[in-house]
Parts: structure tokens; C-alpha cells; sequence
């Protein structure tokens, strides 16, 4: 990238967050997960969307590849700079731009964290919360959006992506718009009732535009919080229990998780259900319900709730629970990958089995689960892999866990979610013609110089 | 566990930048240079490029290794129980490299020539060490002084720190504490160059220091810093012997208070008063009551910063830092960002107990140009106010 360019960049948003330096650019070039690194040329902090917007213009001028980055964190690579160019990294927009508490929403910028979040709402509206995604506290709101995270109000609420109200958006040639009912009005309250544009950027890798605002959805934050855990043995019959405990909606939040370690939960499918409640009495008929929908099956000796300790009930219920992270260093090796692969949930068992399958093939450290999303219409089920970084052998074999894992999930009928390149090239491989075509179209007509995140959605 | 062992261990999830509660970012260069590079993750990722040859010694690198104020907000919140403990020593360990290679950024090398030269970091001859006591200050007599006060290059050279040590020297002698310093003997604890990565000269300094401390057959030492306390305490008996107990002077303050405090009454009309807890003192000896303690004693409003005990907020000199100004470069700074924290509580007197804190976050209250009134006190000029 020549000179005259960096100097614009730095014109635009200060000398001080514009850097060429090998460290930056070594740094930005791969995240925790196995991909092959990707350089960029130039890293940029923007403090807000204006430069964005100026930025984006001067690339196209120049067709010179943009990519974006939150926190680094989807271990899938997908802030890496394929095609060299300028990466910009979103967190200095990290502002609380407003809270709407009558009608329970918030509108932030896209680059503040997810811990920033939660920390501002405990603090200053402590009666509301936003659903924590299971990623460090680092992750930022934009970033996790844009990817249809999920997280702790998720059975409750839906991805992420649907708890959105509104989006600030700079085009790829640097024109700012506004999706939802904040291209209108003054509020930022919901998607509806106008064409929803923001399908345009969610879910898109960043190829249609860069995410700056977010409106968001709140929620109640109880006083009184619980979990109870229900563990079988048997995958199919995990997948009745599901149906059973998602039928009553008490529920903000329902995971599953399997994994070898501890040696106590070796062998058992274990099911949390998180839920909040105002009172006691409604705590305690909240617990009522649930042991009421799997009665039979406790009868039959073929689950049981797990007796939890307290300190196990408190690592249940932190958000964010560093426990998940902990799970790179499962070989001491500082590294994991996984698939959260998006599925309908009547192919829960499937999953699983695939999962035990594919680890068993590979010899790889997993960890398997899955999160119900909105009511159980699907889950994302996880495969995560551990390997060490210091082994190229080892991060080689969890990699190629990772590629047949992908394949295997739409194998079932469900689709990975924040896609490497290559489950991004299989996805669109099996994707109906005209869907992809559609795509395409979409992309061209709003990047016609192709500068954005090239690399992504491409076959 | 050898740092090679652990340099590749670190997921880069980014905990290490926060607080508990993750308000906001609490690492000082992360939250000064905003690139993922300068955060603890940062750091541990390059130093394994760097030590494997992938990336060569350059200026950034050096900045971004240096510019690590030391404060332990990364090994208290690293999610890495196994190896958290070792991520200063990580960072050390590069800075060793270095200096080993002859490439330290010039404001690293001049600091240890004047180390090297005057026994002090500030390259003035030692024997103005003392040249502001008065004559009722005492060379160390075991005979005649319970104490031996180490006053620390800081609060003999830099102007405002020294105003500190003389607040301080004046409340012992309200509160008749017997002690003498050691004068002419006195050199600096040699704690930077053992931070900056230059572990010869601080092992010749420091045993010097001790050579002359022991000389003095002394029992009981008080520190005025922080950082030289935790020198004294932790760091001294990893490489050398130590014969003798040590203080942090408020704690020995607060033993003898009572007789400064009685008769005090509150009132409505109190001040609102904060204090910032010294990384050294807070973070790395948990020693969060004390400073509280004497505050308490005296009729004012105490309210907590937003970050504070084992979350303060570095002022971002520490790592030799008050001396290479690296945390310093950028507008954005973590003793700013406190200063703004104190005016936005209301705050009316900003509570130091470290002479480093003193002059950085009082440095930063002047360059903010506030409108609003806020005074950065020392815990000894705050307990005068009283006395």
C-alpha cells in the first residue's frame, strides 16, 4: 500500500491508530483457532462512523480491500486480511449511545464489548440485561451480531441477530444508512413494520457494509436466578427431554454439554435450564414445572436431576463463565476450534453421535453441547476441539476435525455457523442456485469494486 | 514451569485487559495505544514470533514491551490459573533478551546509565540525595532510632514526590516515631532495572542497598514506596538475605494514630475524599485496609473509585515507566481516565500513597486543565490537613 495512502488514513482518524508495523500486522493476521494467517497491510482504529465512511470511500477510490474486526475472537478467521489491505479493528467505538428503558432497548456502537455491556447495565439499569454470548467478555456487540451469535437469553430471545432493533450502517462506498425503525423515527424500537435491510448485514461476513450502531433489545434481569441440570445417558432420549423442558417456556437459557472431563461426567448427556424469577414462589414454581414435564421419565430411572453444589450452581450461572475458555489450555497448548454448527433440533442425537465420531477419529481433546435457540425451533451444537500450538502435527489434526466436521454437519441437514473459508465454499456449494445467485447480485450491487472482506462469500 | 513451557499457551480470549466486572479497559498500554499488540495476549503472541525468529527486534517491538507498566491487572485476571502467575516473568524475560542484544529504546538505556552511573535514576550525583532533610533528620543510629526510613529515588529527586516524603517525615515526627535514614548510603532499590529486564545491575544495586542496610545493623525498615516495598518484601529474599522486618509507612501510621485522631469529630459539611490504590501495595502485597483505615479516622466522606483493590486502575508509571514516559505516549492515558473517574464522583481530594501515583495522576489532573477543583493528596499531607 503506498505511502499517500497511509497518510490519508492517518489524516482521517490520527497517526496514533494507523499502523504499518510488522507487529500489528503479524497480530491481526490470525486469531486463537487454526486458520492460516492472512496479513493486512495497514491496521486502523476509526473512532467513529464518519471516518469510517471516509475510509471506505478513499479504498474504493483506490480498490484496495477492507475487512473488519470486533474481538478477534470467532476462531474461524474471519477478520483475516485474505487479500491484504486495511483492517479495521472496531473497539474504540464503544460508546452507550442511548437506553430506551419504557420500550427495553439500548442503542450502542458496533465495537463495545459485550463485558463493557453488561458492566454499564449492572450499574446503571440494574433491573435490564442483554444475552452474554458464551464468548469472553472481550467479544464486542457488532462483531457478535453480524455473526448471529447466540447466548444466555437465547432460548428466550433468538440469535442475536433477532434481538436487533435498528443498524447504523457505512455502504461499502461510504454512504451511511440506518435499518429499522430509526430510518424514520426518532426511536430505535424495532425492525418492523419497513423492509428489513438489516438481513443485508447480518450474517454476511462484512461483505455488504460495516456495522457502526446497534439497537438492541433488553430484558428483565430477575433478582432470583436458578439451574437445575437433567443428565441421561442416552442421546435419543436427550432430544425427548429437550422437547419436554422447551415446551413450557420457563427458560432463558437451555444448553447441553457432553465431554470426557470430568471423569464424573464422562458418558452422561447433561441438560441446564437457567431461569429467572422475581419471587420465590415463582422460583420455586418455575422448578415445579420442570420436574413436572420429565416426572415419568425420573420414574423410569432413565434421567435424574443433578444434585449441584453451590459452587457448581455458581459456575453454571456466571456469565461469562471462564470456565469455556479454559478449554484451550485442555492440552496445554493455548488453542481450540470449533463448529458450532447451526441445526433444526430433532437432529440433536445425530449430532452428538458425529461429534463422538469424528473425535474418536481424529484423537482430538472435544467438547461437545449444543444451545437451544428461540423456543427449540433449532440449536447451535458445538464440536470444540482442543490442540496445542506448539504442535504443528496437532493443530494439523484438529483442523482436519474441523473441515469434516463442516462437511458432515449440512451432511445432516445443518449448516456450520461463522464458516471458515473452506465451510463457507461447501456452504455455498450445496446452497440453491437462484438463493446464491440472489447473493451475489446483492453483493455486487452494493460493493461494485469488491473491496469488502473479499475472500468471504466467494466460491 | 519454564517460560518456554508457557509462551504458547496463552488463547488470547482477552480477560487479561478487564477488570472483574469488566467495565472497561484496566491493562494501561492497551487502553493508551488500543492495538491488540500492546495487551498482555498481545505481548505473549509476539515474544513467541520473536523468539523463534519470525519477527526481527524492531522500535515497536521495544515499545510495545516496555510500555507494560508492571501492574498485574493481567496475572490477576488472566482465566489461566496454570501459568498466570508468569506473565510479568514472560514479559521480563523478552525485556532480558534485549538488553542482552544491546537493543533497549533509548529512554530504557538512559535510565540504566544513570542507574549505573549515580545510583539513582534520575543522573544526579547521590550524594544530593539528602540535600532537602534538615538537621533534625538523623543519619541511622541502631542505638538511638527504632527505624530506618528508605525514602526511594523518587521522593528524594522528583519535586513532587519529595513533598511526600516531607509530609511524611513531618507526620512521624507528630506521631514521635523514632528513625533515622541512611544518608550518604542511601542508593536507589534497584526494583526498575529489575523490571526493564537489566537483572545484573539490579542484582549489583540492590545488594549494595543491602550491604549498606546491614552495615547499619538495622531491624526494622519503612518504605515510602510502594514499589520499594514490595522490593523489600518479595523481591530482595528471592536473591539476597534479609535480616530485617519491613514497613510500608502507612501501616506504620496507622499503628500510632490514635494519638493524632482523638478529640476529631465529623460534621455534615465533609469532604469527599478517594483514594487510588498503588499497584505495589494493592495488586501485588494485598494490602487494601490500611490506607482506608487512616482516612477513615478523620472527618471526610470516603467513596470508592469505580476501579479499586484488586481492580485499580495503574497510573501507568510503574515498569520503569514514570521514567520512559512509554504508557505516556498517546493522549489517552490510564491516570487521565482516573482523574476523570474522581471528577466524576465528586470527588474533592484524591488519596495517594505512593509517590510514582502522586506525581503521574497529578501530572494528569493539570494536563486535563480542569475547571473543577480537585486536589491530588498524599496520605501524609491529607492526615497534616488534620494534624
Amino acid at each position: 500500500m503506498n505511502v499517500d495512502l497511509i497518510e490519508k488514513l492517518k489524516d482521517i482518524i490520527g497517526s496514533e491508530f494507523v499502523s504499518t508495523h510488522r507487529e500489528e500486522r503479524f497480530f491481526y493476521s490470525r486469531d486463537g483457532g487454526t486458520m492460516e494467517p492472512c496479513e493486512p497491510d495497514v491496521v486502523i482504529l476509526p473512532g467513529d462512523a464518519e471516518q469510517i465512511s471516509k475510509i471506505l470511500y478513499l479504498a474504493n477510490e483506490n480498490k484496495i480491500p477492507v475487512y473488519c474486526m470486533g474481538a478477534g475472537l470467532t476462531l474461524s478467521g474471519l477478520h483475516r486480511a485474505i487479500n491484504g489491505g486495511i483492517l479495521i479493528d472496531m473497539k474504540r467505538m464503544d460508546r452507550v449511545v442511548e437506553v430506551n428503558e419504557k420500550s427495553r432497548y439500548l442503542v450502542v456502537e458496533a465495537g463495545i464489548s459485550q463485558g463493557k455491556l453488561q458492566a454499564y447495565l449492572k450499574k446503571n439499569y440494574p433491573h435490564f440485561k442483554h444475552s452474554m454470548p458464551d464468548a469472553p467478555p472481550a467479544a464486542t456487540i457488532g462483531g457478535n451480531i453480524a455473526i448471529h451469535g447466540s447466548g444466555h437469553l437465547s432460548f428466550l430471545g433468538g440469535f442475536h441477530s433477532d434481538m436487533v432493533t435498528g443498524l447504523e450502517i457505512v455502504l461499502p462506498k461510504g454512504k451511511i444508512i440506518r435499518t429499522g425503525s430509526c430510518s424514520v423515527s426518532d426511536y430505535w424500537f424495532a425492525k418492523a413494520p419497513l423492509p428489513d435491510l438489516s438481513g443485508l448485514f447480518l450474517g454476511w461476513f462484512a461483505t455488504t457494509g460495516i456495522i457502526t450502531k446497534v439497537g438492541l433489545k433488553l430484558y428483565p434481569a430477575h433478582p432470583l436466578q436458578d439451574v437445575r441440570v437433567l443428565i441421561c445417558e442416552d442421546p435419543d432420549l436427550m432430544e425427548e427431554i429437550l422437547y419436554r423442558v422447551t415446551d413450557i417456556l420457563i427458560a432463558e437459557d437451555i444448553i447441553t454439554w457432553m465431554t470426557p472431563k470430568p471423569e464424573w461426567a464422562r458418558g452422561f448427556l447433561h441438560c441446564n435450564v437457567i431461569y429467572g424469577a422475581k419471587t420465590k414462589e415463582e422460583l420455586i414454581f418455575k422448578r415445579d414445572l420442570l420436574y413436572s414435564q420429565v416426572k415419568d421419565l425420573i420414574h423410569k430411572k432413565v434421567t435424574g436431576f443433578l444434585p449441584l453444589l453451590p459452587f457448581m450452581k455458581k459456575r453454571f450461572l456466571d456469565v461469562p463463565g471462564k470456565d469455556l475458555v479454559r478449554f484451550a489450555d485442555a492440552k496445554k497448548g493455548g488453542g481450540f476450534e470449533y463448529v458450532g454448527a447451526m441445526i433444526p433440533s430433532n437432529i440433536f442425537s445425530k449430532a452428538y453421535r458425529l461429534g463422538l465420531d469424528i473425535a474418536k477419529k481424529y484423537n482430538v481433546a472435544y467438547s461437545l453441547g449444543s444451545r437451544i435457540i428461540g423456543n427449540s425451533h433449532s440449536m447451535m451444537f458445538f464440536y470444540a476441539y482442543a490442540f496445542n500450538r506448539a504442535d504443528p502435527l496437532d493443530v494439523k489434526s484438529a483442523q482436519k476435525a474441523l473441515h469434516e466436521t463442516n462437511k458432515r454437519v449440512i451432511d445432516i441437514g445443518g449448516i456450520p455457523w461463522k464458516a471458515e473459508i473452506p465451510a463457507q465454499k461447501e456452504i455455498l456449494r450445496r446452497m440453491d442456485k437462484n438463493t446464491k445467485e440472489l447473493i451475489f447480485n446483492i453483493k455486487k450491487l452494493l460493493d461494485t469494486n469488491g473491496i469488502m472482506s473479499p475472500g468471504n462469500l466467494e466460491e | 514451569m519454564d517460560i518456554i513451557d508457557i509462551i504458547h499457551r496463552c488463547f488470547r480470549c482477552g480477560y487479561c485487559k478487564f477488570p472483574s466486572d469488566y467495565t472497561d479497559f484496566n491493562c494501561p498500554s492497551y487502553f493508551s495505544y488500543r492495538f491488540e499488540t500492546f495487551s498482555p495476549g498481545g505481548r505473549m503472541w509476539l515474544i513467541r514470533e520473536w523468539l523463534s525468529g519470525e519477527l526481527k527486534t524492531s522500535t515497536r517491538f521495544q515499545e510495545i514491551l516496555y510500555s507494560c507498566a508492571t501492574c498485574s491487572n493481567c496475572v490477576t485476571h488472566c482465566a489461566f490459573p496454570d501459568f498466570r502467575d508468569m506473565l510479568l516473568d514472560v514479559f521480563r524475560y523478552a525485556k532480558e533478551r534485549l538488553i542482552d542484544e544491546s537493543k533497549v529504546p533509548a529512554p530504557v538505556r538512559d535510565y540504566l546509565t544513570n542507574l549505573y552511573k549515580f545510583k539513582n535514576g534520575f543522573g544526579i550525583p547521590n550524594r544530593k540525595r539528602f540535600k532537602w532533610v534538615d538537621d533534625e533528620v538523623e543519619e541511622f543510629d541502631p542505638k538511638k532510632h527504632e527505624y530506618l526510613l528508605y525514602v526511594g529515588d523518587e521522593g528524594c529527586f522528583d519535586p513532587m514526590a519529595n513533598e511526600m516524603s516531607k509530609s511524611t517525615i513531618e507526620v512521624f515526627r507528630k506521631l514521635n516515631i523514632s528513625f533515622g535514614i541512611l544518608k550518604n548510603n542511601e542508593i536507589s532499590d534497584g526494583l526498575e532495572a529489575y523490571n526493564l529486564g537489566e537483572i545484573d545491575l539490579f542484582k549489583e544495586i540492590a545488594g549494595e542497598l543491602l550491604k549498606n542496610i546491614n552495615g547499619s545493623n538495622v531491624s526494622k525498615v519503612i518504605l515510602i514506596s510502594p514499589h520499594t516495598f514490595y522490593a523489600f518484601r518479595e523481591l530482595y529474599p528471592k536473591f539476597f538475605q534479609i535480616n530485617f522486618k519491613t514497613y510500608h509507612f502507612t501501616q506504620i501510621v496507622l499503628e500510632n494514630l490514635s494519638c493524632l485522631t482523638k478529640g476529631i469529630k465529623h460534621n455534615s459539611k465533609e469532604r469527599k475524599v478517594s483514594y487510588h490504590d498503588p499497584c505495589y501495595l494493592g495488586r501485588y502485597l494485598k494490602d487494601f485496609t490500611t490506607v482506608r483505615q487512616i482516612i477513615a479516622s478523620f472527618p471526610v466522606k470516603f467513596l470508592e473509585l469505580p476501579g479499586n483493590k484488586m481492580d485499580s486502575l495503574c497510573c501507568g508509571g510503574g515498569g520503569g515507566n514514570f521514567y520512559t514516559s512509554f504508557t505516556q505516549k498517546n493522549e489517552y492515558t490510564t491516570a487521565k481516565k482516573r482523574i476523570l473517574e474522581a471528577v466524576n464522583l465528586g470527588i474533592e481530594s484524591l488519596i495517594v500513597s505512593c509517590p510514582i501515583c502522586l506525581v503521574m495522576l497529578e501530572d494528569a489532573r493539570k494536563s486535563l486543565a480542569l475547571k473543577y477543583k480537585l486536589d491530588v493528596v498524599d496520605i501524609s499531607r491529607f492526615i497534616l490537613k488534620f494534624a
